[in-house]
């Protein structure tokens, strides 16, 4: 499709002509923005570009507090900023998200389309640099709004997410507090667990993930805001940044707070990069628990069977009525590409130099995707897979006592040896220990009594320290 | 359009009327609500699996495994797509999916049922005709027709990758010839080292990105080799004799590719070996490209308070508070891509690592982050060249100005004066400020003739040996490529062949050595 003059408007900038879209909210620079960046057609997210509005909203009510901006101006500027916070201005932020270092072109595209929204409730015009972006930099705006953007999706999604499958983990562990499985350590046959001690480790994982994630966000939570070009806070009131960060708590409800140092919030993204690293943990975790969910649900029949998952959807275009374990698969991929993004966001961190990170963009988009792909695969995790997820309990049981470990407790009444000889004849028949003990004479000979056997080869009873 | 009714395994589901996926598409995107980018995102993975789905109709119809009416309409559905881009919206799947490329497959399998349903005039649905299991997945599984249709979709995207990467090196290349009279100093450790031109420095930036074009086309090769007729495992179950030849050889006639069938089916259907050095060749393209990127950004910093030998296009206002700011925003936007691929390199790996038996379950999120690579990369090299390369320009006085002032002069003074002469001529050069030339002037080490000689710019591009030798009789040798390589291996004339063909002066002064 192509289109005609009649088609755009000429807008000026201090490089010269742009022809923009006639309907379009935004100006000059965003659309010179769009022609240098077309390289992965993706754009902003939308926490990013909130959090973006909610910026330009607090500092203009802060900049009219301060009186470098008149009131009804700030208004309009802050009704306008609402509007685009609400989502009701996505298509006008075309900006890729791949983009200058600094973020400047989205900063830019904020200003733009909130001057323009702003200019038409007000009657009068409104500049995107003289007014929406008074006091403001994108030096301290765009770190700013990554910090506001991943903070909300990790306490509004991720961690109630987290908090989800936490429970769904715990439940089961209750639920399965009775079933008595092998233990397994290198893959080979352990002494005794309950299915319930093994899902209560994996809610374990989870709930220290949610500490993890917790403790980073104090750091995550600080803003920028009030550096503005390199730290030093030029063309600033004074008490800016921290009325402006208090006016975006209140309005958000986010416990964000001023940058204890404004140079390190501008020249580095530690924080970021600290919090994708709680992500990275979170997602071994939660690639460990589905690598023990598939392997405990392999079979049906040659596998090793001691739970069902529940079956989802067809698994295969040639076998029928083969069942996978689709979700754990899924969420395991999810997991490869958290810790790749991990290592991404560690080399966008380390590439800073003097006072500005200019690897921002690439480090709030794979911010954002991977704290958004552990919250919705947390929860598929919990609920279309560990909610439906039943115990094979005569499997467990029965794998449990055929583990030649089992024998361990024997050594205090007929020696490491004997209980040695016990073992490698049951694996050797293929025979629980019991009924090793029995064929080799043991009950017989009246080494062991019967009520000696029940005690030492009860398998629950391994399953928790003696007395 | 009605909706209908479709049932698997699980039970019945209602399908909207006017969509040609079906049951099994709707229950993976209800099950894989995770990313939001869906496989019809994804364009060269749908063209290359309906390639799969030709070939594998062209094939049971010759060995008559598909009643022929069956078949033609299944191709024709394939050509539809292929041909004329029908239904390529019709791929709503997560990318992020379990159950190893089984949902997209199926997915396909629906679609071209459908549409082949639709060239017999009959309604969606109606699988007792057309089945997307029993007739367009006929003789496959999804585990050689998924790992198949992505390695010709990959090949694909990797096409236009080196397209771009051509035409950036061209770019450097020109520039470099551009620049050839640059005279500017050369920098080891972010320290001065000794004169070169600038054409060097980015003909050596286009020799770094055609090295990069013959591995692509090396890994390229090793995507071509497919397990096709391999089905569930590699045992080629359901598949009847002569399919694999024949579905292989349909493949590479519908694709125009030199496909080939996997020595061992069994190692080809679980093995990703492949993907794993592909993208670790994206990932050299990456780390090439942040090296090229973070020199750019470097020699073109300032304007005042930096190195500012060369100047990017301007292409936006840099700063919303400093007014008049620019600054080198395609090289960032470059950088942060290359650190994308090399993040994706880690998943990968990752997944790589991740088979188990007779399968890889995880070559979803190896797809989509190949594919998301090599598109990320294709754009990223057509800006930096469109939009910055090609426009940069030299500041021509102020590399030359660096040279003169520059201590690292003194080097080529060594074969005369001596290394510790040297050293005390720059370390006084450092301390005063004075200039190297006013320096062994008048502590009388050389003549004003000699000294100009030396330090000409003609003798400071292109450097004659003014060394002695410690045999009367030297073996002659004639210049080679290898002579004109300096320490750090930067080729010292901007182009080898200028060397030879231009440089009968050099020729002459080569002269012997041992």
């Amino acid at each position: 499709m192509t289109l005609d003059d009649a088609d755009f408007r000429i807008e000026h900038d201090t490089m010269g002509e742009v022809r923009v879209p006639r309907g379009a909210l935004y100006s000059a620079q965003t659309q010179r923005a769009v022609e240098n960046f077309a390289i992965s057609g993706a754009r902003l997210s939308r926490h990013h570009i909130a959090a973006l509005a909610q910026i330009k909203r607090a500092a203009a009510l802060a900049n009219a507090e301060l009186g470098v901006i008149e009131e009804d101006l700030a208004r309009a500027i802050a009704e306008a900023a609402e509007q685009v916070i609400a989502g009701d201005h996505d298509e006008h932020f075309p900006v890729d998200v791949f983009q200058t270092g600094s973020g400047t072109s989205s900063n830019m595209n904020t200003n733009e389309v909130v001057a323009n929204i702003a200019a038409t409730l007000l009657g009068r015009s409104v500049h995107p640099n003289d007014h929406v972006n008074a006091s403001q930099s994108s030096n301290d705006v765009f770190p700013s709004s990554i910090h506001i953007a991943a903070t909300e999706s990790v306490t509004r999604e991720l961690l109630p997410a987290l908090q989800t499958l936490a429970a769904s983990l715990e439940a089961k562990a209750a639920e399965f507090a009775d079933v008595v499985k092998a233990g397994r350590t290198h893959l080979m046959d352990a002494t005794p667990v309950t299915l319930g001690q093994e899902f209560g480790g994996y809610a374990a994982q989870i709930r220290f993930g949610i500490e993890r994630v917790e403790a980073a966000l104090p750091r995550l939570a600080q803003l920028a805001l009030g550096g503005t070009a390199v730290g030093t806070g030029i063309n600033t009131p004074l008490g800016f940044g921290a009325r402006a960060t208090a006016l975006i708590a209140e309005h958000t409800g986010l416990p964000l707070t001023e940058a204890k140092n404004h140079f390190e919030a501008q020249s580095a993204q530690d924080s970021a990069v600290e919090m994708s690293g709680a992500l990275r943990t979170v997602a071994v975790s939660l690639v460990k628990i589905c690598n023990d969910l598939r392997w405990m649900g392999s079979g049906p029949n040659t596998g090793l069977g001691e739970i069902a998952i529940p079956d989802l959807q067809p698994g295969s275009s040639i076998m029928p009525g083969k069942v996978n374990p689709v979700i754990p698969e899924a969420t395991a991929m999810v997991c490869a590409q958290v810790i790749g993004n991990d290592a991404t966001i560690a080399f966008a961190g380390a590439s800073g130099s003097f006072e500005l990170n200019v690897m921002l963009p690439v480090i709030a988009r794979n911010l954002l995707e991977s704290i958004t792909l552990l919250a919705s695969s947390s929860v598929a995790l919990a609920t279309r897979t560990v909610d439906g997820i039943t115990a094979n309990v005569e499997r467990a049981r029965a794998l449990a006592e055929s583990s030649p470990s089992i024998v361990t407790p024997l050594n205090r009444v007929i020696g490491y040896e004997a209980a040695a000889a016990i073992a490698k004849h049951a694996v050797k028949n293929g025979t629980t220990i019991r009924e090793a003990v029995e064929q080799l004479g043991y009950v017989e000979r009246g080494e062991v009594t019967p009520e000696q056997l029940d005690t030492a080869l009860d398998v629950m009873s391994m399953t928790r320290p003696a007395g | 359009m009605a909706a209908r009714i479709e049932e698997d395994l699980l039970g019945k589901r209602e399908i909207p009327g006017d969509v040609y996926w079906g049951i099994h598409t709707l229950r993976a995107v209800e099950n894989f609500a995770l990313s939001g980018t869906r496989i019809a995102d994804l364009p060269d993975l749908v063209r290359g699996m309906v390639l799969v789905k030709k070939a594998s109709a062209l094939a049971n119809r010759d060995l008559r495994t598909l009643p022929a009416d069956v078949a033609g309409a299944i191709i024709g559905a394939c050509d539809d797509m292929l041909e004329h881009g029908r239904c390529l919206d019709q791929f709503p799947v997560d990318v992020f999916q379990g159950g190893a490329g089984t949902s997209v497959n199926m997915n396909v399998n629906e679609v071209i049922a459908n549409l082949a349903l639709e060239r017999l005039g009959l309604p969606k649905g109606r699988y007792d005709v057309v089945h997307p299991n029993d007739h367009v997945n006929k003789s496959q599984s999804t585990n050689d027709a998924y790992p198949t249709g992505l390695r010709i979709a990959i090949h694909q995207a990797v096409e236009r990758l080196k397209a771009q990467l051509e035409a950036l090196a061209a770019t450097f290349t020109a520039k470099g010839h551009e620049f050839s009279r640059v005279l500017k100093m050369g920098r080891t450790q972010l320290q001065d080292a000794v004169p070169m031109t600038l054409g060097q420095e980015f003909s050596a930036f286009a020799a770094l990105i055609t090295e990069e074009l013959l591995n692509l086309r090396r890994q390229q090769a090793l995507l071509l080799e497919v397990n096709l007729g391999a089905t569930a495992i590699g045992t080629g179950l359901n598949t009847p004799p002569g399919y694999t030849v024949r579905a292989v050889a349909h493949l590479a006639e519908v694709s125009g590719l030199p496909v080939v069938r996997s020595e061992n089916l069994i190692e080809a259907t679980s093995d990703t070996g492949a993907y794993v050095s592909m993208h670790a060749a994206l990932k050299r393209v990456a780390v090439k490209l942040g090296k090229i990127c973070n020199d750019l950004r470097l020699l073109s910093s300032g304007p005042r308070a930096g190195l500012g030998e060369i100047n990017l296009p301007e292409m936006q206002a840099g700063s919303s508070i400093m007014p008049a700011k620019v600054n080198p925003v395609i090289p960032e936007v470059v950088n942060q891509v290359c650190f994308a691929v090399i993040g994706n390199d880690t998943t990968v790996t990752m997944a790589a690592d991740a088979g188990q038996l007779q399968l890889n379950v995880m070559e979803p999120v190896i797809a989509k982050a190949v594919f998301e690579s090599v598109s990320l990369l294709t754009r990223a090299c057509d800006t930096l060249d469109r939009r910055c390369a090609a426009g940069i320009t030299a500041n021509e006085e102020v590399c030359r100005a660096n040279v003169m002032n520059s201590i690292g002069l003194v080097t080529y003074l060594n074969p005369i004066i001596g290394h510790h002469n040297g050293d005390r001529v720059g370390r006084e050069a450092a301390l005063s400020g004075r200039s190297v030339r006013d320096i062994v002037l008048e502590w009388g080490l050389l003549t004003e003739d000699e000294v100009d000689d030396v330090l000409s710019p003609e003798n400071l591009m292109r450097p004659r040996f003014r060394g002695t030798y410690y045999r009367e009789d030297p073996v002659v040798f004639a210049p080679t490529a290898d002579d004109a390589t300096s320490d750090d291996g930067a080729p010292v004339t901007a182009d080898a062949d200028d060397a030879e063909t231009e440089g009968g002066e050099l020729e002459e002064e080569a002269g012997p050595r041992d």
